[in-house]
């Protein structure tokens, strides 16, 4: 469980197509910045 | 020849679910890390049009895999948390679709992964409700099958474009090609 929570916790998957969230770009760049970071340094893992 | 601006490719998208395929959140991200914005006005031009976004479970596991640390898991799932607003179950009658689509596809099917058959799998299931897959792997969502209802240029500042595009399933060219599919079939019975 500690685990789970520390991953950022489940994806709530729903068997319907649901409705829109909030929304908030500022969140959504501040976070893909720090995502692409991420993924660069996974891209450099995969290629070496 | 001019090059049409985002709102000009997605009028007329208003109020629909947007299916993001793998490839979206991956360029998103490369786009980010270029200092673009493109990809970002995108989304934001979605959500402007009360666009819903959503995606399926073996997406999200395409784009989480390949964390080292939960330090880098957390911040992809806050990305993703703050792109989607749905992720959809894969049921039985996804799975059905999706075995259903490796016949449509006929010798196609062999070069097209689980994951993109059950995302052309959720489009036919949810058809009814005007759902579009946004993708740039075109070859994968074949037009014999799928309507491509809207271009989209995304350039990069280096030069680059990927074209992504806005699918929708066509219960038409599915009848059609069943038709064929069963003609050919009373063929080779002979």
């Amino acid at each position: 469980m500690a685990v789970e929570e520390a991953m950022g916790g489940k994806i709530d998957a729903r068997p319907d197509l649901g409705t829109t969230k909030k929304f908030d770009v500022d969140n959504l760049r501040e976070s893909s910045k720090e995502a692409a970071k991420v993924v660069r340094k996974e891209n450099e893992h995969s290629n070496n | 020849m001019s090059i049409p601006t985002i709102d000009q490719c997605i009028e007329g998208t208003e109020r629909k679910h947007i299916l993001l395929d793998t490839c979206f959140f991956c360029d998103c991200l490369l786009s980010v890390e270029r200092n673009e914005e493109e990809f970002i006005e995108l989304v934001k031009k979605f959500k402007e049009r009360n666009n819903i976004l959503v995606t399926i479970y073996p997406v999200a596991l395409e784009f989480f895999r390949g964390s080292d640390l939960l330090s880098d898991f957390r911040k992809k799932k806050k990305f993703y948390d703050n792109l989607i607003d749905t992720t959809l179950h894969i049921d039985q009658n996804i799975l059905n679709e999706a075995y259903t689509l490796t016949m449509l596809y006929r010798n196609k099917s062999k070069d097209v992964s689980p994951t993109d058959l059950m995302l052309g799998a959720t489009l036919k299931k949810y058809s009814h409700a005007g759902i579009l897959l946004l993708t740039r792997d075109h070859s994968d969502f074949p037009v014999k099958i799928f309507d491509r209802q809207a271009v989209i240029p995304m350039q990069h500042t280096n030069g680059g474009i990927d074209t992504f595009a806005l699918f929708k399933y066509s219960t038409d060219k599915e009848a059609e090609i069943y038709k064929n599919l069963l003609r050919a079939d009373k063929k080779t019975k002979r």
